[in-house]
């Protein structure tokens, strides 16, 4: 078990810098020259522009180059922005950051209570109307591009109807379109596989046990049933939390929220190539790390794998 | 060297002949929204490949005394800000969308299944070099990756498809690596070596055959979602620019105009939802029809 969770923490040290060196290389092979752009138009003395080059390296070639990359990361320095001169990078993606965690928790912890209560109806209640009604909703929901969605919602609920504020991050009220956006895709995707996997474990031995031990119908499915059914949800958070990553870029866009994703996007039209190459860093670092804890989290929760290693 | 085996009871015994892809076909058919889904894509691949024809108007051609025209029988539905006809911009965008698409999803194949074969069916040294290639490219959220692409490459079609194939082609290989593994162990293909057949030919005589199921139901549903990300890229401004008419780009373009003109943001958003819809129902008939097995 040990042994296992090395392997991965090893793969995931290696994923991760190989993705970064690859960012790092394709964005140091773009146009212009990166102390020029980092310091604007304005004459520098011979002693600063040493001073530069030495903090990044920027004299040595691009191997090197990363590696002074990789040692200023660890310490909390991604450089500064090219547009907003001056301005070190993480001081921008930092509060972006939290922006995106605050709002798309709220959006997963959403998607994955309705996802676990459709997909146990849809398997209580196999192949009767109800099932064959949630899972057709959740296959056009799957389908739906995040934009597409947003559309219609904002003009549905906040314009025709004038229910809700229509973009903007100042009230509890702002959320509400941004999480429903945000959570129909994932909540679909999931409910399919709950079904799935509720039917796999509701004809298990131990079910029919506590069937006939007498077990009150709800104590059965919850107790016995769910338990065993939500670890093969795990294996597919990973997809998970790439699409909502992606849907960061749509989502905070549409909805003007100051999130990690806006941020990027806009970085892109500006061609602020260290903020770009930094939120790229920063979001594929926090992927690995959610794999490698759903990972362990995997471990903890099937003590038949524990056994088995 | 051919025996015949006198049996009185063939005739009756007979079941008509049939093959693998017969049976899919047949299943398929069988399979309502699959069905409407395959028409509806075949309609939209004519709409794109005859738009000149089909459009009413030009996609281009801006017209300033009739901006944001509500739907009529002139403009069946109704003009842009630039008083384009929002009909022969959707068709116009038609062509962008599938072109992309399926450009990209054939390279993504193209490649994952050359990746694929090899690691899976040489092992060792080859396939440790090639799966590593594949985990740093997932070790990038795949929508992110291609954001980081097109913003290192001049806004085109061709950057669009190239950083959307790039972005593809691990998925591909991936499965084409999975599933020639479990392939390459079975009686005939030992018996294809020990004949002497060469590694080539057992790869793309014996194993890919095979293996074209899978191909086909991720080839379809790949086709989606390469639709979306470039739908995504031009909504967000960083991929195929205006005045190209493309869905992604007309939602964008739409939001401005929300309040006084929704349909202008309506009409793509419900065109593009149905085409993805489209795509998904028919990858999973073609799913069920495929792998029979698979079906619950």
């Amino acid at each position: 078990m040990r042994r296992y969770f090395f392997q991965r923490f090893i793969f995931i040290i290696f994923s991760l810098l190989g993705a970064t060196f690859l960012a790092f290389t394709a964005s140091r092979l773009a146009p212009g020259d990166p102390l020029r752009l980092m310091v604007g138009e304005r004459n520098l003395a011979p002693e600063v522009v040493a001073a530069w080059e030495q903090r990044y390296g920027l004299d040595k070639p691009i191997p090197v180059q990363y590696l002074y990359y990789v040692k200023n990361a660890l310490q909390g320095d991604l450089g500064t922005s090219y547009h907003y001169i001056g301005t070190p990078v993480i001081d921008i993606l930092g509060p972006a950051i939290l922006v995106t965690l605050r709002w798309e928790s709220v959006g997963i912890a959403l998607a994955i209570i309705v996802a676990m209560i459709l997909g146990i109806i849809s398997a209580l209640r196999q192949n009767t109307w109800i099932d064959t009604l949630a899972m057709t909703v959740a296959l056009v929901g799957i389908s739906l591009p995040d934009f597409a969605l947003a559309t219609f919602l904002i003009v549905g609920l906040a314009l025709k109807l004038d229910w809700l504020p229509v973009a903007g991050f100042e009230t509890p009220l702002h959320y509400i379109l941004p999480v429903i956006t945000l959570a129909v895709g994932p909540t679909a995707l999931l409910s399919r596989i709950v079904r799935s996997s509720m039917l796999d474990v509701m004809q298990q031995d131990y079910m029919v046990t506590a069937r006939s031990k007498g077990l009150r119908e709800i104590i059965i499915v919850l107790r016995h049933g769910l338990r065993n059914a939500f670890l093969p949800v795990l294996t597919i958070v990973g997809v998970l939390i790439g699409r909502i990553l992606s849907g960061s870029f749509i989502v905070e866009t549409i909805f003007n929220i100051p999130g990690i994703g806006r941020v990027g996007v806009t970085a892109v039209l500006q061609r602020d190539y260290p903020i770009i190459l930094g939120a790229t860093i920063v979001l594929s670092a926090a992927f690995l790390i959610t794999t490698f804890v759903i990972d362990l989290l995997y471990g903890v929760l099937d003590p038949r794998i524990r056994i088995t290693e | 060297m051919a025996i015949k085996v006198h049996n009185p009871t063939q005739t009756q015994l007979q079941r008509p002949e049939t093959n693998l892809w017969a049976d899919a076909l047949r299943r398929l058919s069988r399979n309502k929204a699959a069905v409407v889904s395959a028409i509806f894509l075949f309609l939209l691949v004519l709409v794109a490949l005859f738009a000149p024809l089909l459009a009413p108007y030009s996609p281009y051609e801006p017209d300033f005394s009739q901006v944001r025209m509500l739907p009529s029988a002139d403009h069946w539905l109704g003009t842009d800000e630039l008083g384009r006809d929002i009909l022969s911009r959707l068709m116009y965008g038609a062509r962008v969308s599938l072109f992309v698409g399926i450009t990209v999803q054939t390279a993504a194949t193209f490649i994952g299944i050359a990746v694929g074969l090899l690691a899976g069916y040489y092992s060792g040294f080859v396939d440790i070099v090639l799966m590593r290639a594949v985990d740093i490219m997932y070790a990038f959220p795949n929508f992110l990756f291609a954001v980081f692409m097109v913003s290192l490459l001049e806004p085109s079609v061709g950057s669009v498809i190239l950083t959307l194939s790039l972005a593809s082609w691990p998925f591909v290989a991936r499965l084409v690596r999975g599933q020639a593994l479990s392939t390459k162990n079975m009686e005939y293909i030992m018996a294809a070596r020990v004949i002497g057949t060469p590694n080539r030919v057992i790869m793309r005589r014996h194993i890919l055959p095979n293996i074209l199921s899978p191909i086909i139901i991720q080839f379809t549903l790949g086709i989606a979602g390469v639709i979306m990300a470039e739908a995504a890229l031009s909504f967000l401004g960083i991929g195929i620019r205006p005045p190209n008419p493309t869905w992604g780009g007309m939602i964008s373009k739409g939001r401005e105009f929300f309040r006084t003109s929704p349909h202008l943001a309506i009409y793509p958003s419900i065109i593009l939802g149905l085409t993805m819809i489209a795509f998904n129902f028919l990858g999973d008939g073609l799913r069920d029809a495929l792998d029979p097995r698979m079906k619950r």
